[in-house]
């Protein structure tokens, strides 16, 4: 997150600001760093550790293993290792594409309550603004 | 060697990340040199920001960018 005036300040001074649809993040790296945010506690600390460096503070593999002092095949192991670990969790469980399925859902609901505020008015207009309270909740 | 990549930040299943300039020989004690922007892949649109003029300039003077910053870059016309 931003977090002071002056970083604000600076975006704002920005000669280009550019808004675009489609990161270039590709999909495998986000796919990755989903699976690690819900599976990594069930990897050992070394796995996590060099998942980490690569997909989270984006060195490659030489750097890390330059840095740690094994090959560069030995950190790919690893990391590959760890990778397929995670899938097999997902596989089994499903959990990070129901999450994904959710979050959709819920902002499309949201959605649909913003408008049902924008065309009603009194009980139906309340119990909307209720919901669409719940629903901003849900997504915190 | 001083790297452009990119950090990670934001909560755990909200992934965020700044565009920082570091150099290669202390990626992981947080420190770097500069940032020059940020990006978020999960906002719809995914929205990039880059500071394209202090991009240019880094890389004129031999920062390398890793194959994710580099994609950013050149979306943002930095490259």
């Amino acid at each position: 997150m931003l977090d002071s005036g002056g970083q604000m300040g600076y975006y704002l001074a920005c000669k280009v600001i550019l808004l675009y649809t489609g990161g270039p993040m590709d999909d495998k790296t986000l796919e990755m760093t989903m699976l690690y945010d819900f599976f990594g506690d069930l990897l050992t600390e070394k796995q996590r550790y060099y998942f980490d460096l690569y997909y989270n503070d984006d060195l490659s593999l030489s750097e890390i293993a330059e840095q740690a002092d094994i090959s560069r095949q030995g950190v790919r192991d690893i990391i590959m290792r760890a990778e397929h670990i995670l899938k097999d969790y997902e596989s089994k469980t499903g959990i990070v594409s129901r999450f994904l399925k959710m979050q959709s859902d819920i902002s499309s609901i949201e959605n649909d309550l913003r408008h049902i505020i924008d065309i009603s008015n009194g009980e139906v207009r309340k119990t909307a603004e209720m919901a669409a309270e719940k629903v901003e909740n849900l997504q915190g | 060697m001083v790297k452009i990549r990119l950090r990670r930040m934001g909560a755990k299943k909200n992934p965020y990340y700044r565009v920082v300039v570091a150099d290669s020989h202390f990626p992981r004690d947080g420190r770097f040199i500069e940032e020059i922007g940020v990006y978020n892949p999960i906002s719809d649109p995914a929205e990039i920001k880059i500071d394209v003029e202090r991009a240019q300039y880094w890389i004129k003077n031999g920062a390398q960018p890793t194959d994710t910053a580099r994609a950013l870059l050149k979306k943002a016309g930095a490259l």
